[in-house]
């Protein structure tokens, strides 16, 4: 039997390809999260070493007055704060920025220089190389921390880590940031833990190796947390392959049933053929787990070096993939292509001889699910339907994974009915349309229900996950913006304590990715509470109805109410009365606090006309377009801002932010929900090309009876984007129910009881099925191109 | 074959089809094989020709070039007044529509479309409506009208022939080439297909040639061309 193995090898190799391109992607996915895994740990234990280089004793769990204290008291040492005051750099007031700290004591300083010297005077500050090219912060440059000034001194060669800010003062400038300041640890140079020990009291002494081990520990969980989500993805995969190759073996074996029965009548018994199948299955799959194991090292490399180029806010340490991690992907690869040939082998040898080597057997491919088949998915999608309503009613997660589980097994068992039903609807569209090719496609693409199925199936997997994420994300997305748009009404703001110029809201209106643009009357008052008195504050009133504001949360201005911004609220001691004078008017204002609302009290155009009848501009609100760039509109309205000795603000480039990682997100789960989609697609290539093989004679006669190459190609084409496109489509509605059962049973909770409704997006939905049915275009390219080179003649030929 | 070679020059308007120096080889260099040696041809228009000859005279071959479906290496073919010398695939395919009608031994229809669909099959691909009439009139002849709701699975060998000699009827080609018609049969349902053969060239005037190795199946033509060895004997 070994020399039919090796000869039944080499001589369906080709045949084989999309088996073997299922598990190469599948073992190379597990190598690459491996590989990246472990570079980033390496990065992030490399940048934790970097940031405590100088130290021999780290301590924690100290305030800002303790830290204080305790640097008195100790030689060499240095305090590791954090901070994140309101940083303005020439008029543009900047998002999250991070305040650090830069060691006095030489050997304590982390950061390496790149340009200009260390700080060393409470007004000097050194910039992350990053973020000063990020902000066009140069050297020498003005910044305001919390409204105090800091001259720029000098950069510092991009870091990261838990350490790493955009912002480096000294301790005693970082102790003017008062409330804002946290400290990180304490780090001591030159000294022991028990010496240090009697003078910080209460707070927590340990060795610095102890230290980062700890912090090590820390950081690598979430690392390993990360690839395990990583690793889901890549049992996806290998699911699907299972699938693909599982219907690779089916079509395959079925094609070689006359083979099988060949060897029967020469003598070789069931156990001998099933034998050399199952050996001929274990040997593709450690070739392709071989093949696969090795382009994911490379890969891995590849992509690391591209990742310390492009994505330098990525630790990126050297990788180490330990032997268990390659074995581990091997294994699974061989493990899965064994697995997926037992049923097929089992069916194929189970024929016996005589039935195989009748001449027209083999021609007889329709097959009907079974009964048992039908009933068992019946009664699995139920029972999932039923778990599912279960965790919606109940939030419960894992009876959610479960009932979907369940639901989707159900759904794939159910495959052989639905998916054919659905091809022969979607059919009477393309046969109306497209005439003969269009009808032959149809009946071509449903003439084998279960072969039909199995193909779809893997491409469903990948169709359903993708639609369940995209709109999971999109309704998250909407729940968000609601959320943003009380938080941030205001897209753009530009207040100033002056007159601004009687065009001021024109001007802003003209930057390009500004909608709309609403000038604000306003006026410089006092405000008197109970027991506090402060300064001149802009109080601005917004004109009668104004789109700009989004949300509700300005649309209806009561009466006699300040709305006061958040960071002013402080001032106010939580009072809920307020006394605006200006000019000798006064008005009694309710105290509402509101976010979003930088530069000044909000007042309704009542209550200004009541402080100041003759109000002039002092401010613009503007509404930015939907794909307006944040940091454009952004440094555009400081321009003017600061040439009207105003301030800018507004939360564009906040809500830019988010819906940036919202996007990221989907876009990362995306690309690695495509190697399954790529392994789906490379089946439904194999499906076709051996269905090609399959009807090379039937094709002859169609040829001969009329039907043109172009038309034979235009058949296949249309066939396999039958497929791909009613495929994805059920995918689409599958996923969309899932995705509103996933957000009932997760979000509902963690968005409170504000009610959230299901967002489909319908471009990017639509965009999913156009994708699939473009690749299932590509799919048919190869076995067309095979199938309209066969001439009638010697297709006829062909026994 | 002395009869059809006086007919040529003649009376060219009653040639369905005729070859001339035909030649077909497969392969080049060492492993060349050549099918077809040179081979001259007519072929009257309302006859039943029989090609006969054993396997591997190359019989197919010569059916496949008259066709169309096989491009000689060299000669002239010329079916229904159309020379195919020089004609690229999709001329080729759309002439097989309009002109020539096919049975084949086996695999003669399409498994996933009926009886029915099998049969107006080529109209549908020329895109020229059904005639009614002589679609009753064809499968009334063949008897096979009850049958047309039926997929070839259905369907015995002799039905599935029936139908397939429908399919090459009723677009009225030129000439019908049947290779092996009867191959698959026993011998009362082959006695039955080549009677309806036979009809069909004398009642519905159709051209028929047949390629056979079966000596009492070419009984029932009216012409018998036999090749041997790529030439006509």
């Amino acid at each position: 039997m070994r020399t039919v193995l090796m000869a039944s090898v080499r001589r369906y190799a080709r045949r084989y390809v999309a088996a073997v391109l299922a598990v190469v992607l599948g073992s190379a996915f597990v190598v690459v999260t491996a590989t990246i895994a472990s570079a980033t740990k390496a990065g992030m234990l490399n940048d934790l070493a970097t940031a405590y280089r100088g130290a021999d004793v780290v301590v924690t769990g100290l305030d800002p007055a303790s830290a204080d204290r305790a640097l008195a008291r100790i030689g060499t040492a240095s305090v590791n704060a954090s901070a994140y005051p309101a940083v303005v750099v020439g008029g543009a007031h900047l998002d999250d920025v991070a305040v650090g700290s830069v060691a006095s004591h030489q050997s304590l300083r982390w950061q390496h220089l790149s340009t200009g010297r260390y700080p060393r005077a409470s007004d000097e500050a050194l910039v992350d190389a990053g973020a000063a090219r990020q902000n066009g912060i140069r050297l020498g440059e003005r910044l305001s921390l919390d409204g105090r000034d800091y001259r720029v001194v000098g950069t510092s060669r991009h870091a990261n880590g838990h350490l790493a800010a955009a912002v480096y003062l000294t301790w005693p400038a970082m102790q003017r940031l008062r409330d804002q300041v946290s400290v990180t640890d304490l780090v001591v140079g030159g000294s022991d833990a028990g010496r240090v020990r009697g003078v910080v009291g209460s707070a927590t002494v340990e060795p610095v190796d102890a230290y980062l081990a700890a912090q090590a520990k820390r950081m690598t969980r979430n690392v390993d947390v990360v690839a395990t989500m990583l690793l889901l993805f890549g049992a996806v995969a290998f699911f699907v392959s299972i699938l693909v190759i599982a219907n690779t073996f089916t079509v395959l074996l079925a094609q070689r049933q006359r083979d099988f029965a060949l060897l029967r009548c020469v003598g070789a018994t069931r156990r001998q053929v099933m034998r050399s199948v199952r050996l001929e299955a274990l040997t593709i799959g450690i070739g392709a787990a071989t093949l696969g194991t090795v382009l994911g090292v490379l890969v891995g490399r590849l992509l690391l070096v591209l990742a310390g180029h492009v994505l330098t806010a990525l630790p990126v340490g050297r990788a180490h993939v330990g032997w268990g991690w390659l074995l581990a992907a091997w294994l699974t690869g061989v493990l899965v292509t064994a697995v997926a040939s037992v049923l097929p082998a089992r069916r194929a040898t189970r024929v016996d001889p005589l039935t195989a080597l009748r001449p027209l057997g083999a021609v007889d491919v329709r097959s009907r699910a079974g009964a048992a088949r039908l009933a068992l998915g019946m009664v699995l999608i139920l029972a999932g339907a039923a778990m599912l309503a279960l965790a919606m009613l109940g939030h419960l997660p894992l009876v959610m994974v479960g009932g979907g589980a369940i639901s989707f097994l159900g759904l794939l068992l159910l495959g052989p009915v639905i998916v054919p039903a659905c091809i022969r609807a979607a059919g009477l569209l393309t046969g109306r349309l497209l005439g003969v090719p269009g009808r032959l496609a149809t009946a071509n693409a449903v003439r084998n229900p279960r072969r039909t199925a199995a193909t779809a199936a893997s491409l469903l997997v990948g169709t359903t996950l993708v639609t369940g994420m995209v709109v999971g994300m999109a309704t998250i997305r909407a729940a968000v913006d609601t959320a943003m748009d009380a938080d941030h009404p205001v897209d753009v703001s530009v207040v100033g304590t002056r007159a601004l110029p009687a065009d001021a809201a024109r001007r802003v209106a003209a930057i390009h990715g500004v909608r709309e643009a609403v000038a604000l009357r306003g006026v410089t008052a006092t405000s008197d509470t109970r027991g506090a008195r402060l300064g001149p504050t802009t109080v601005v009133a917004l004109p009668a109805a104004s789109d700009v504001p989004r949300g509700s949360a300005l649309s209806h201005l009561a009466p006699r109410t300040a709305y006061v911004p958040w960071s002013l609220m402080n001032d106010f001691a939580q009072q809920d009365r307020l006394t605006l004078t200006a000019a000798g008017r006064s008005v009694r204002l309710h105290v509402v606090g509101l976010g979003g609302i930088d530069g000044g009290i909000v007042v309704s155009q009542a209550t200004l006309r009541q402080l100041a009848p003759q109000a002039g501009v002092r401010g613009v609100w503007a509404r930015a377009g939907d794909h307006a760039d944040a940091d454009t509109v952004g440094t555009r309205a400081a321009d003017l801002a600061r040439a009207w000795h105003a301030q800018a603000a507004g939360g564009l480039k906040q809500r830019a932010y988010v819906h940036l990682q919202l996007d990221v997100m989907v876009y990362a789960v995306l690309a690695l929900l495509s190697v399954s989609l790529l392994i789906a697609l490379f089946g439904i290539a194999n499906t076709l090309g051996l269905s090609v093989l399959e009807r090379t004679h039937e094709h002859a006669l169609l040829r001969a009876l009329g039907l043109t190459r172009a038309q034979l190609r235009a058949t296949l084409a249309v066939e396999a984007v039958l497929l791909a496109a009613v495929t994805s489509l059920i995918g689409v509605v599958v996923g969309s129910v899932y995705a509103l059962v996933g957000v009932r049973t997760l979000l509902d909770r963690a968005l409170g009881d504000e009610a959230i409704h299901l967002t489909l997006p319908w471009g990017q939905l639509a965009l999913v099925v156009a994708i699939a049915a473009l690749a299932g275009l590509a799919a048919c390219v190869l076995p067309a191109r095979r199938a309209v080179r066969v001439s009638p003649a010697a297709g006829l030929a062909v026994e | 074959m002395t009869t059809t070679q006086q007919q040529t020059g003649s009376q060219q308007t009653a040639l369905a089809a005729s070859a001339r120096d035909l030649v077909r080889t497969y392969g080049s260099g060492e492993t060349a094989v050549t099918a077809l040696a040179g081979v001259d041809l007519d072929v009257a228009a309302g006859r039943f020709t029989a090609i006969m000859g054993p396997s591997g005279s190359g019989k197919s071959t010569l059916m496949h070039c008259l066709a169309g479906l096989d491009t000689p290496t060299s000669g002239s073919v010329v079916v229904g007044g159309v020379e195919l010398a020089g004609l690229d695939d999709t001329r080729l395919t759309l002439f097989r529509r309009e002109h020539v009608g096919f049975v084949f031994q086996s695999f003669n229809l399409l498994p996933m479309l009926t009886a029915g669909q099998n049969i107006v099959l080529p109209l549908e691909l020329a895109g020229t409506p059904v005639d009614r009439v002589w679609l009753d009139d064809v499968v009334g002849v063949l008897g096979i009208e009850d049958r047309m709701g039926h997929r070839p699975s259905e369907l015995s060998g002799g039905q599935q022939q029936r139908v397939a000699v429908a399919r090459a009827l009723i677009s009225r080609p030129d000439i019908v080439f049947a290779d092996e018609p009867t191959g698959n049969l026993d011998s009362a349902t082959s006695l039955e297909v080549l009677a309806f053969l036979r009809r069909s060239v004398r009642e519905l005037g159709q051209s028929v040639v047949m390629v056979t190795h079966d000596a009492d199946a070419a009984a029932h033509a009216d012409e018998v061309v036999v090749i041997e060895d790529g030439r006509v004997a």
